[in-house]
């Protein structure tokens, strides 16, 4: 039986003092927070795939499964540096189609 | 997809309760941070009323309008409106407000090392402050906290030891319509993953407490940095963390922080001598 997950798009804004934020690093922050709080086994269950960067907008989107969308947004909620600037990841938009989603985009 | 999972897109109203201003920044950098992310009302530490009215006139310079709970209430609210009618008008209005617009609410923080200390001080802080906290490890102080009115919330620290609140506290606590104030900063700040892992255990073994005995409770972020700000929903996700689920946390993030509040600027604006009694001309 083939199974199809739900996938939810989540727009987010990087508020900064910083004129330059590497969205690597931030990708690699997202990962390191998830697999911090809920483990490898969550991380891998949660599909996190980051679609879209725009480091001039400081904006972007993650694609996660629609169980852990709670999880994703408690781990955005917790990050507060990114190789030792202080940055808030803010959701601002969620959606299940991702050209919605990209309306959002700042 | 269900309301709750679309939550960013509905208005969440957020009350920071308790912002420092001990590190550099000041309210407009706050302010600023509070006005992306939507968060309309502030409680500042140790900012007397008089302190906050002089800060109010002086950013009139500035971008953004801020205004004290007491004008907003004078504005809006007439005298014969009780508690719940006065809530209901000044949220209503908070939801159609001006996204520039700020309201800044004036607390302090009591601490002591005994009961007289606090009486002492009590007193002189009452009609300075508009929301009055009390920190306090030692459970005497707590117990006789809990019957004070003129105390609104008991702030915790989710890093400190929290032995000293126990099932026949929260009890007290909810007879007398007090509020326990979990601060989520250490969630945040916590240096390595020891001290976050204990801050959590400390978290989930009062949030089990609290709903067991039904006591209200309030969240608040307790920035030092601008940058620590986080919005209601992004508390109530936290909450999610320390085991309470989103839908439990409904009120912990706005509506229990404003009726304290509300209650309180009525408080100070009455002219009672005593209750219902009010001197004649």
């Amino acid at each position: 039986m083939v199974i199809i997950t739900r996938d939810r798009y989540v727009v987010i804004n990087f508020i900064t003092d910083e004129s330059y934020v590497s969205m690597n690093l931030i990708k690699t922050k997202v990962w390191q927070t998830y697999q911090n709080v809920f483990g490898i086994s969550g991380s891998s269950s949660a599909g996190l795939y980051f679609e879209h960067f725009d480091e001039k907008k400081k904006s972007g989107i993650i694609r996660c499964s629609h169980d852990s969308l709670s999880s994703l947004l408690t781990v955005l909620a917790l990050i507060t540096k990114v190789d030792g600037i202080d940055v808030i990841l803010h959701p601002i938009y969620v959606s299940g189609v991702i050209n919605k989603a990209k309306k959002y985009l700042t | 997809m269900s309301n709750r999972e679309n939550y960013v897109n509905k208005v969440q109203l957020s009350f920071e309760s308790n912002v420092s201003l001990i590190d550099g920044s000041t309210i407009l950098d706050f302010i600023e941070i509070a006005n992306i992310i939507n968060i309309p009302i502030m409680a500042v530490d140790n900012l007397t009323i008089d302190e906050r009215n002089k800060l109010i006139d002086d950013a009139s310079i500035s971008r953004f309008s801020l205004v004290s709970p007491a004008h907003m209430y004078n504005l809006h609210c007439n005298t014969s409106y009780n508690l719940e009618q006065a809530i209901t008008v000044l949220r209503n209005h908070l939801s159609d407000m001006d996204s520039n617009q700020h309201i800044i609410v004036t607390r302090k923080n009591l601490s002591g090392k005994n009961i007289d200390e606090i009486k002492r001080n009590l007193p002189k802080i009452r009609f300075q402050y508009e929301l009055i906290g009390i920190f306090s490890e030692t459970k005497n102080i707590l117990k006789w906290a809990a019957h004070d009115r003129r105390i609104d919330f008991f702030a915790v620290d989710l890093s400190s030891n929290i032995s000293s609140i126990d099932a026949a506290l929260c009890s007290l606590i909810k007879q007398n319509n007090k509020f326990v104030e979990l601060s989520l900063a250490s969630l945040l700040t916590s240096g390595d993953d020891k001290e976050f892992s204990q801050s959590l255990r400390n978290g989930k073994k009062l949030m089990k407490l609290l709903l067991q005995n039904r006591t209200p409770f309030i969240f608040s972020m307790n920035p030092k940095s601008p940058l620590h700000l986080r919005n209601g929903s992004q508390m109530r996700f936290l909450g999610e963390l320390l085991g309470v689920s989103y839908n439990q946390t409904k009120k912990a993030v706005f509506e229990n922080q404003f009726s304290a509040l509300i209650s309180n600027i009525i408080k100070l604006n009455d002219s009672s001598i005593f209750e219902g009694v009010k001197e004649g001309i």
